[in-house]
């Protein structure tokens, strides 16, 4: 409650005093509640510190097991890896989510930002907004240059034949999604594509078929043209009808 | 240019916001103005495909400056007393939060971090370079909706999705942006923004910080603030429709009837299957309705919500020639393995569990599992401590819109057709039932914050706090 004003003079009014001292007890008690969130904060933090080792313990481990060299830091990390892989207890199971999103989302992915962004300037590539994104592209997308160069080597009407990714070529990562036609276009566009097999279905397209990607030596069997079994390329994009120069036919 | 199309979209939003309520402090405003803004500008385009006018930055801008010169002319009169109204935030000493501004800044660090990274990368995510950021760059540059893709199958699984979240894509293209992921980021502040304020309305400023925390903090749905994807924008959406819907039940205001209708509108604008938010939406809304009698408000949120599934339904069929019907196989009927699978992956993901390749705790954190325990706690403080009666009425509204919705979305998933899906159940659980989520994760955090015994703990910290 506000006290009266102090008559006597020279002294500070108690409405004055007591409104400080409700000011600091204000902010003391903020500070309290803040020190104690601080603190639970802190705690998640320091039961996550097990994970933040682990990248570090498993590339020693590794480099150590290449070597082949000292056995007994082997066997410590080895045991240590375990330990905090084996904490499957619930609380660490429920709070570690945090550490990926504090540590490795925010923390690292700002770094990592700031690490390419001053390797990319260092080489130039910055030097216009597309320069830039397509280096940043490069670095994300392994077949980068190789869907640039079936733009650079095409037609914008031209129609290309892509096999489907069977086992082998969907699980290997060189590809990413290449044989993916919805993934594929994003990067040929306004080229069209369509897989091999899927002619029946959209076969106004087919027609049209001005190329062929031939990916780990599949698709050789479209080309309207027969390429010796020596100068076969595991990947290629190759025209439909006639052989690029370069290619001798028999 | 890129500036100038943002900078024009919060302007319509805001004119938009202003026709609800003035009432609305700056956070709030800037929340809800992209949300609104974005939105339209996807109608627009809608509009522009059907009429044959081309999408550029020029048709853009005018019919931008007409919308907002419209809205903000039909409301000329309110707004002349918005300078009395408007909330300014107050710096003395006594009215400044140091609690909710200690989460503030470690949030607003976080936000930084994370946007860093969603803005200096381009989208390579899968889904976003075979379906949303293809189909904005594609409209950007064809001028129109439907894109010529569409002829050959290749527009990617979002092409039957309702246009805001690849329009909004677009948007930012049309106005020549490299990369479009400004979008995502934008999203992602007006999700915090209006989560913020809305737990804020219905609980405390400090409980609002923590909560916002806790939220902005869900490992899978940060990781998703720096990808291209349309969860988290589709989650902005569910929390601001269903959290001002929950707030209007609660205190019948006007500003949060419209605020929730409108949202929960744009819910199915944005994907198919959150009908089953707007069906939850209508379900609480018309138990209310039975209870209150108020024929002309129940009947224009139904109409408002409903009307963006109508002509997006309409323009699928006539204009794409295409429905996403065909997709779900009922005649499944009872299968104990079917179940089973969608029931692992489901506990794993509500109680911090482990099933498949999900880990509960790793992609959701505390936030289900916090949800439980509370519902668990208040029902029994409610019980034993306070009226009987109210252990079926607190938050009732919170609560059946949860599970209501998500018993909804799980059956969409059960009785999916894998083979029109191209894809096994298990792997569509693995991705997108565990990305679909997040849309709960809002209303969750909502009830544990403001059922009846949180909230009696918000209120005491509160006022030791404040020393009330």
């Amino acid at each position: 409650m506000a006290k009266q004003p102090a008559k006597s003079s020279g002294k500070k009014p108690a409405t004055t005093a007591s409104a400080e001292n409700s000011s600091f007890g204000y902010v003391l008690r903020n500070l309290a509640l803040v020190v104690v969130f601080g603190l639970v904060l802190l705690i998640v933090d320091q039961k996550n510190k097990k994970q933040r080792e682990l990248p570090e313990l498993t590339n020693e481990f590794y480099a150590l097991r290449q070597q082949g060299t000292n056995q007994q830091r082997l066997i410590e990390l080895y045991n240590r890896i375990m330990e905090i892989q084996n904490d499957t207890s619930f609380t660490t199971r429920l709070l570690r989510g945090y550490n990926f999103v504090v540590h490795d989302v925010a923390i690292a992915g700002k770094e990592t930002v700031e690490k390419v962004s001053a390797e990319l300037h260092s080489k130039g590539l910055d030097s216009t907004a597309y320069s830039l994104y397509e280096a940043k592209m490069r670095y994300k997308v392994g077949t980068y240059d190789f869907l640039k160069n079936i733009v650079n080597t095409t037609p914008e009407n031209a129609v290309i034949l892509v096999p489907k990714g069977d086992s082998v070529i969907s699980n290997n990562s060189k590809y990413n999604f290449i044989y993916e036609m919805e993934w594929l276009e994003f990067f040929i566009y306004p080229r069209l594509c369509i897989n091999i097999g899927d002619e029946e279905k959209y076969p106004d397209l087919a027609k049209r078929a001005s190329h062929v990607l031939i990916l780990d030596g599949r698709g050789y069997e479209k080309l309207k043209y027969n390429v010796p079994v020596e100068q076969r390329p595991a990947d290629a994009l190759l025209p439909i009808n006639e052989p690029p120069a370069g290619i001798q036919t028999p | 240019m890129l500036i100038v199309g943002i900078l024009l979209c919060y302007l319509l939003g805001a004119a938009l916001m202003l026709l609800i309520s003035r009432r609305y402090n700056i956070s709030e405003l800037v929340g809800y103005s992209f949300l609104m803004g974005i939105a339209v500008e996807s109608v627009i385009m809608l509009f522009f495909d059907v009429v044959g006018v081309k999408i550029t930055s020029g048709s853009m801008i005018a019919a931008n400056m007409v919308l907002t010169a419209a809205a903000l002319g039909i409301n000329f009169k309110n707004l002349k007393e918005l300078p009395t109204q408007f909330q300014l935030p107050k710096f003395e000493l006594k009215h400044i939060n140091f609690v909710s501004l200690f989460f503030i800044a470690i949030m607003a660090w976080l936000f930084y971090a994370v946007s860093v990274k969603c803005l200096f990368w381009p989208a390579t995510d899968h889904d976003a370079l075979g379906s949303f950021d293809k189909l904005g760059r594609v409209i950007a540059l064809e001028g129109k909706l439907k894109i010529s893709l569409y002829q050959w199958d290749l527009q990617g699984a979002a092409g039957v999705y309702p246009p805001l979240f690849h329009a909004a894509f677009a948007y930012a293209y049309v106005f020549g942006a490299t990369i479009a992921k400004i979008i995502t980021t934008l999203f992602f502040l007006s999700l915090l923004l209006v989560f913020y304020n809305l737990v804020k309305e219905a609980a405390n400023e400090t409980a609002a910080a923590v909560t916002t925390f806790i939220l902005m903090l869900t490992p899978e749905m940060f990781a998703h603030a720096a990808l291209a994807l349309g969860n988290m924008p589709t989650t902005a959406y569910v929390c601001a429709g269903a959290l001002a819907t929950f707030i209007w039940i609660d205190k019948k205001d006007q500003k949060y009837f419209w605020i929730g209708a409108t949202m929960m509108a744009w819910v199915i604008w944005i994907r198919s299957d959150t009908v089953v938010f707007t069906a939850a939406a209508l379900l609480i809304v018309g138990i209310d309705f039975l209870k209150n009698k108020y024929w002309k408000k129940a009947i224009s949120y139904g109409a408002v919500a409903v009307l963006p599934f109508i002509i997006w339904f309409l323009y699928m069929k006539l204009k794409l020639q295409t429905t996403t019907s065909g997709r779900f196989d009922f005649g499944v009927g009872y299968n104990a393995e079917r179940f089973d699978l969608v029931w692992g992956y489901i506990s794993a993901m509500l109680f911090a569990g482990q099933h498949g390749r999900i880990d509960g705790g790793q992609l959701y954190g505390i936030s289900f599992v916090v949800f439980f325990v509370l519902l668990a706690v208040n029902l029994v403080w409610l019980y034993k401590k306070e009226n009987r009666s109210t252990v079926l009425t607190d938050r009732w509204q919170v609560l059946l819109f949860f599970f209501a919705s998500f018993i909804a979305y799980t059956l969409l998933f059960y009785f999916i057709d894998e083979k029109a899906q191209q894809s096994p159940l298990y792997s569509l659980m693995e991705s997108s039932f565990k990305r679909g989520i997040f849309c709960f994760v809002p209303v969750a955090l909502f009830y544990a914050t403001t059922n009846f015994t949180a909230a009696k703990f918000w209120r005491a910290v509160e006022r030791f706090r404040t020393g009330a």
